[in-house]
């Protein structure tokens, strides 16, 4: 393990107490471990300004950074120790919650529309779509959506789709129709996504009225 | 008070000297003429909707009327001034505010004018059609209007109330505005799509290749082009200020070097062995039409031919050339009017009747182009630039997924025969 890394960790876990509950710490390490992992301590800025957005920006990232800054140059037996093992168990609670939760009626709705779409593509193309979503939904979400969304579209399964709220599911759409501009091109993609919605609204009025949320 | 008049009428720029008086008739001719440039905007806003997709219909022909508008105010106010009043240092205007004219035929020329700078404004709409939000676009054709066009305007038209701009005083000619109009807008429209950026998938991500993103109305182009084709016979024939015998021979020049544009793409698009499309027919005779508006009053038709059937190939070369760029001008706006439009104020040096292959009335014409690039692209790009940076030019992904109809008018341009149902229906 990389003992920088593992400081670094330990700096935000001991800094971060102060302003966040351990919910959201749990959330800012995971970011944490996802993104910036390997990055010097130089850039720590980054990180802060990305947590500071993933909570709405309540936070005074300019005194965190200069507290961080203040920890990472103590002694490491001042600073709390590696938060891995309350990651670790958070991690496992999470997969182990995904199958608890059901697809709703609405989330189920924009899943036979996504289903529908990625039937259409070809192999060669399906390939591609997942190389662009996979840089698209690492840039939009993080803490473990990305994994939920990735696996989603890997094993076509709604029930990952249960853990997000209608906003994500907004959110995780355009990156999906982002994604099919940019490897069919936008007429295509408009074509597509327009004869697949008319087909779900034909077939299944009310599933047609409630993909309306998310488009 | 008649010396200073006659002393008034020696510094003014010998077209606008002949027109100034109180003839009747060149009144009725120069109203009826603004009146024909106006209706330019007709065939501006069907032009750009129908090369746009039915989503964005509306909010096309809505940034065509409204530049018009705010343009036409902002320049009433303040870019007159700019560009006609009292211009001592040869660089801009600085009188005529908000004008008060002691005579009419001054209200007449402002009304003419005024359907000029709307004209160059609304350039930029087509070519950053589909994704640039409608707040900064409105933001960036006032500033183009009230100050981008009118100051490089004064330095080729500008002194109507005394002095002269330096490009004038150096001999540049440019007639009806291949330069001063069109390219001054065409550039301003290349800052705005450099800024904006493409639109979603216009260009491979992979091998950079273009794609062809087709409008949703054809029928809707021709008919914009056949407008624009119109109203040009006023854009020109107007801006000799006066109904003189002239009049015909520079109608006669606009139309041939309309059909010879159309022409040109014909034969450019056959010896490319491409296929020959409506939107690239169309394209050819407005840049035949931009080509031949500076040297209209200047040329025999022969060179009127010429002129307007290079304009033409350029158009399709210049399309190309945007692609290659990875440029995306959603209409072609740009080759149209920015480089037909230099060409065309090549041209009008160079086949000056009485004067023709005049090397070095073609060096100062170069001149005038380089420096309306130099001027336009760097203004409107920062303006661009900050618009987007200040209050944002570049429409979300989920309101280019909507379609800008829906996300920033809460309307839609084709509600019954929608069949792109990717955006909410609209309440009610």
């Amino acid at each position: 393990m990389d003992q920088q890394h593992v400081l670094q960790r330990r700096a935000i876990y001991t800094v971060l107490q102060e302003w966040l509950d351990e919910e959201k710490m749990v959330e800012a390490l995971l970011v944490f471990e996802e993104h910036h992992k390997g990055k010097p301590s130089i850039a720590i800025h980054e990180y802060l300004t990305r947590i500071n957005h993933l909570f709405e920006q309540t936070m005074d990232t300019r005194q965190i950074r200069r507290r961080l800054m203040e920890v990472l140059v103590r002694r490491s037996s001042d600073l709390a120790p590696d938060p891995m093992p309350m990651l670790q168990r958070a991690q496992a609670r999470s997969a182990s919650e995904v199958f608890d939760l059901q697809p709703s009626a609405d989330q189920m709705a924009l899943h036979t529309l996504i289903s529908e779409l990625m039937r259409k593509a070809s192999a060669g193309q399906r390939k591609q779509l997942h190389e662009q979503l996979a840089k698209q939904l690492a840039k939009r979400f993080v803490n473990g959506s990305y994994d939920l969304l990735a696996q989603y579209l890997i094993s076509d399964n709604p029930q990952y789709l249960a853990r997000f709220d209608d906003r994500a599911l907004q959110d995780f759409f355009t990156v999906i129709y982002v994604a099919c501009c940019e490897v069919l091109g936008p007429v295509m993609t408009d074509q597509w996504f327009g004869s697949a919605v008319f087909q779900i609204r034909q077939n299944n009025s009310a599933a047609g009225e409630r993909l309306n949320r998310y488009l | 008070m008649k010396q200073l008049a006659l002393f008034l009428l020696v510094l003014l720029p010998a077209n606008t000297q002949a027109a100034v008086g109180d003839e009747p008739v060149n009144t009725v001719w120069l109203v009826v003429a603004a009146a024909l440039v106006f209706f330019m905007q007709t065939g501006f806003a069907l032009l750009e909707s129908g090369m746009s997709r039915s989503k964005n219909a509306v909010n096309v022909v809505m940034k065509n009327y409204m530049d018009v508008c705010l343009g036409s105010m902002v320049f009433w106010a303040l870019g007159f001034g700019i560009m006609f009043g009292i211009n001592e240092t040869g660089f801009f205007g600085a009188s005529h505010w908000l004008p008060q004219f002691t005579d009419e035929w001054s209200y007449t020329f402002l009304l003419f004018q005024i359907m000029f700078a709307a004209t160059a404004t609304t350039i930029a709409s087509g070519a950053m059609a589909e994704r640039t939000r409608y707040s900064g676009y409105l933001v960036g054709a006032l500033v183009i209007t009230g100050l981008i066009y009118p100051i490089f305007g004064s330095w080729v038209w500008g002194g109507f109330f005394g002095g002269k701009g330096w490009l004038s005083e150096l001999g540049f000619v440019d007639f009806a505005g291949s330069t001063v109009v069109h390219s001054v807008g065409a550039w301003c429209a290349l800052a705005g799509i450099m800024v904006v950026g493409p639109r979603l998938g216009r260009f491979d991500p992979v091998t950079g290749v273009a794609r062809l993103i087709p409008g949703h109305n054809l029928n809707n182009v021709a008919l914009g082009g056949f407008i624009l084709w119109l109203g040009w016979f006023g854009f020109n024939a107007g801006s000799t200020l006066q109904a003189d015998s002239s009049l015909g021979k520079i109608a006669l020049n606009t139309h041939l070097a309309a059909c010879a544009g159309a022409v040109g793409t014909f034969l450019a698009q056959t010896l490319m062995r491409k296929p020959v499309l409506l939107t690239h027919t169309i394209n050819g005779s407005l840049g035949g039409l931009v080509a031949i508006t500076a040297g209209c009053a200047t040329m025999s038709p022969t060179y009127a031919v010429i002129t307007g059937l290079l304009g033409g190939v350029l158009v399709i070369l210049g399309s190309y050339l945007l692609e290659l760029l990875q440029l995306d001008d959603a209409v072609g706006a740009i080759p149209v009017h920015g480089f037909a439009g230099v060409w065309g104020t090549l041209a009008a040096g160079f086949f000056m009747e009485g004067d023709l292959f005049n090397l070095q009335q073609l060096g100062i014409q170069a001149v005038g182009c380089v420096v309306a690039f130099l001027w336009a692209f760097p203004a409107a790009f920062l303006t661009y630039w900050l618009l987007d940076k200040l209050i944002g030019l570049r429409a979300s992904h989920l309101d280019q997924q909507r379609g800008l109809d829906y996300s920033e008018h809460a309307e839609r341009g084709y509600p019954e025969f929608d069949r792109l149902p990717l955006h909410k229906p609209l309440a009610g």
